[in-house]
């Protein structure tokens, strides 16, 4: 097991620089100039040619890649073109409260979603399962952005029991990570709810019921652990999805985190912080694939007799 | 099994109800405006600079003030972004600040004169102290200038300088290649914000400028980068009769418009200086809030390439000019806030020696300008009109209507913002739907705007004319009052008037949306102002 981990760890050096090349060439060929951003209306052709060769921008491709992949191996992520700071500064600003929403949205997906989906799915026809799947068609339709701003509207001005923007300890973390994770929460619902049903039909489960296991031992030792490799399935995919709809959750409550600032950094052409966000989000979904690995290794005794065995 | 059906479908039903009724309001927020407000219990009130204080109000109050974007950089040579201008100069101060216009008021300048067309000498107010308790001197402020001038921030408008020198103490002196009478409002842009020259070495060696030393009104105390930005007042600051009416300013940053509104609203704000219209009906029916608002000198234009063969014939140029209804545009761009122009020199109605409708032209009239299209011999053609903003794509739909009438095909297309510049300097945009923030002096923009020094950068409608540039010269070098300056800038306007290089339409009003008790909100032309003015 500790091989796999560590194969895996290695594996994701070529993954990130795999990244860095496809968004450096990405952002390389978009077309638009940062000088343009940083001079605006005082944008003059001498001026713009005295900015890019203070930024290097005005070497080759090539040139420019290397720079940057040498210094990012060293762990420097480069200067901001429009900050001219270094982006590693606004990374470790503003990173920790992206994790607290994807964290909370994960808390509340999870939290919620697996237990109404087993119950759901153990009492498939029931007026619960009925309501909970309407619930669950409602998480996935909504925009998160809508969502975002009705719960501010509701809590927030008519209420006034929760903050509406910024992070400021746990009230402000409720309505951003509800926002973010009712979408992922009916996935994860309909996830387990489905998978349910289906082990609750097998024939050890009909076993277990006939040889007089008790109803809730049947769901919680037989039935769940078979039931939830789907789902640890969808939720190891919805920590990339998470982050990937945190650009809208952060703008919606004013959060500054990674998600924002991908965002206005893209609209300003300023690729050493785009590529240090990207990066930094490339490592969180590869370490979440591996946890999401490792975990199954745990469920299922027969994967983690494969990662023994080599063949993970 | 058959009352669950029922009860399941009444929460589809229920569900779809919300979900209709959701899209239903957020599609109103577009007209909201266009419609009087139920219950206007505060109508929008004229900022203008505040010249008494109450002697019973709180001059001791924590000021929160929301915008939208994050500052970039204390360092004042590194943009000039208007969301990063307006937290820093409060921070450092100017040899002139910016005026409601944008013109100069003296602020570090105790005494100014000219010795000849290109040589001026500052005197600067004595016992100015930096925020670490050190006497400002003559040295720190050329050093400061030299450095604005050594970036690109200040761009153009420092080409004229030549050499910036002490005299003495407590003088420095400035010379120029020549006339240059816009140089003190070109000490208004914020890279000239005057930083000791201890600071600047240690700060620019180091490259950390996270702990801005300045002689301000405000000390900054702390950052959370793309959350907040906290100061506090500086009770050493020089000017003692015009220091900060609060005790602290927080600046935070909320990125949504209707966020805005409500941080307001919610009381977690004082005050939101980049106020969202969508929001205009629904903050004047609300007794605790009180909507502020001015006249801006943002000129919304519709360009042309001059150099495309469609628009190089002045009688086409002309016939878009009558085509177009510009009060409707306004009506669609900015829910009719804003003062109609009818110019083709980028001149707002506040700018010296502006003139309104300098020819008498250009009224709506849709039957003159087929008729230039006929004298011109031009049936019509296909072009394309790039926008990069919403209220200009709303703008560009109804140009679109109008051009249809008179022959001309234009179909819209979006691109980002980041690709504006890039897209007109490749002469990819025949036409374009735009907005240009005026100085007060003209010669600031004009010489740019219209001339061989702006092509590739600010003159995107790539216009040039050696009579122009005569004219130009003229008004630059006519006299350093401003009485003659006016009369030819007013010749300018009559010149553009006739060649029509583009259509100027409208300019838009500013908002600013407090808490009803906040006194002292100022708006200038650009945007909100003079924060330190705030108090209750």
């Amino acid at each position: 097991m500790f091989k796999f981990i560590v194969r895996r760890l290695l594996a994701m050096i070529p993954v990130i620089l795999a990244v860095t090349f496809v968004v450096f060439t990405i952002m390389y060929f978009t077309p638009g100039d940062p000088t343009n951003t940083i001079l605006g209306n005082e944008w003059t052709e001498d001026a713009s040619a005295k900015l890019k060769t203070e930024l290097g921008l005005d070497q080759s491709f090539l040139v420019q890649f290397f720079n940057y992949t040498k210094n990012l191996i060293q762990g420097d992520f480069g200067m901001s073109y429009i900050t001219r700071a270094p982006v590693s500064e606004q990374l470790l600003a503003r990173f920790p409260n992206t994790l607290k929403v994807v964290a909370g949205a994960m808390l509340f997906c999870v939290g919620l979603g697996v237990p109404i989906g087993v119950f759901s799915g153990v009492k498939p026809y029931s007026l619960f399962s009925n309501f909970t799947m309407v619930v669950g068609l409602l998480g996935v339709s909504l925009p998160i952005f809508w969502l975002g701003l009705l719960l501010i509207l509701l809590f927030s001005v008519q209420l006034g029991w929760l903050p509406s923007s910024g992070i400021d300890g746990f009230a402000s973390l409720i309505l951003p990570s509800v926002a973010l994770g009712a979408n992922y929460m009916a996935n994860i619902m309909r996830t387990t709810r489905s998978s349910m049903l289906e082990v609750i039909r097998q024939d050890y489960i009909r076993t277990a019921k006939a040889k007089g296991v008790n109803a809730r031992n049947v769901v919680l030792n037989h039935a769940l652990q078979n039931a939830m490799m789907p789902t640890v399935t969808v939720i190891g995919m919805n920590i990339g999805a998470l982050l990937g709809g945190v650009v809208l959750t952060e703008t919606v409550f004013s959060i500054p985190g990674t998600g924002r600032l991908l965002v206005e950094a893209i609209n300003k052409r300023d690729t050493p912080t785009v590529l240090g966000c990207l990066v930094i989000m490339a490592v969180c979904v590869a370490v979440s694939n591996l946890v999401v690995d490792i975990v199954y290794a745990y469920m299922d005794p027969r994967i983690k007799a494969q990662y023994g065995g080599g063949k993970g | 099994m058959k009352k669950n059906l029922v009860l399941s479908l009444l929460l589809v039903l229920v569900m779809m109800a919300t979900i209709i009724g959701g899209c239903g309001g957020s599609g109103k927020k577009d007209d909201a405006s266009a419609k009087p407000a139920a219950t206007v219990k505060n109508p929008p009130k004229l900022a203008k600079p505040t010249t008494t204080v109450d002697p019973k109000a709180n001059l001791n109050a924590d000021i929160t003030v929301v915008q939208q974007l994050d500052m970039v950089s204390f360092d004042p040579i590194n943009t000039s972004d208007l969301s990063n201008r307006y937290i820093i100069t409060n921070i450092y101060s100017y040899m002139f600040a910016q005026d409601e216009y944008l013109g100069n008021v003296p602020e570090l300048v105790k005494s100014f004169k000219r010795l000849n067309d290109s040589t001026w000498q500052f005197e600067i107010y004595k016992g100015v102290k930096t925020h670490d308790g050190k006497d400002l001197t003559a040295d720190d402020v050329v050093y400061s200038l030299q450095r604005t001038q050594k970036g690109t921030a200040i761009g153009a408008l420092f080409k004229p300088v030549d050499k910036i020198s002490k005299i003495d103490d407590s003088t420095i002196q400035i010379t120029t290649f020549g006339p240059y009478p816009a140089l003190p409002t070109a000490l208004t842009h914020v890279a000239c914000g005057i930083v000791p020259k201890a600071y600047a070495e240690k700060a620019d060696a180091s490259k950390d400028w996270s702990n801005p030393i300045g002689t301000g009104r405000y000390k900054f105390k702390s950052r959370v980068i793309g959350d907040s930005v906290v100061m506090e007042r500086f009770d050493g600051y020089f000017n003692q009769a015009d220091k900060a009416l609060n005790k602290s300013l927080t600046f935070k940053i909320i990125p949504e418009g209707s966020g805005r509104t409500i941080a307001v609203e919610t009381k977690k704000a004082d005050i939101n200086v980049v106020f969202d219209t969508v929001d205009y009906d629904r903050v004047l029916g609300n007794a605790n809030l009180q909507l502020w608002e001015h006249p801006s000198q943002l000129v919304w234009h519709l360009g042309y390439d001059n150099t495309n063969k469609n628009f190089s014939n002045k009688l086409v140029r002309q016939a878009i000019n009558y085509a177009v209804d510009r009060k409707a545009l306004m009506e669609v761009g900015h829910n009719g806030h804003g003062t109609v122009v009818f110019n083709n020199a980028t001149f707002a109605p506040t700018v010296l020696g502006a003139i309104n409708n300098p020819d008498n032209k250009y009224s709506y009239d849709p039957e003159k300008a087929k008729a230039l299209m006929k004298q011109a011999g031009v049936s019509g053609f296909d072009t394309e009109i790039i926008v990069f903003r919403d209220e200009a794509e709303r703008m560009a739909v109804l140009v679109q209507s109008y051009l249809k009438a008179i022959g001309i095909n234009a179909t819209v297309k979006r691109i980002e913002n980041a690709v504006f510049a890039q897209t007109i300097q490749g002469h990819k945009a025949p036409m374009f739907i735009t907005s240009w923030g005026c100085y007060w002096d003209p010669d600031m923009f004009l010489a740019r705007r219209f001339t061989k020094a702006g092509i590739g950068g600010v003159n995107r409608v790539w216009y040039q004319n050696p009579a122009l540039d005569v004219l130009i010269d003229k008004a630059r070098t006519i006299s350093f009052e401003n009485k003659p300056r006016a009369e030819v800038y007013g010749e300018i306007q009559k010149f553009l008037a006739d060649e029509a290089p583009e259509a100027d339409l409208y300019v838009n009003n500013m908002y600013a949306l407090a808490n009803k008790d906040l006194k002292g909100v100022e708006i200038n032309v650009e945007m909100p102002h003079n924060y330190y003015k705030l108090h209750y």
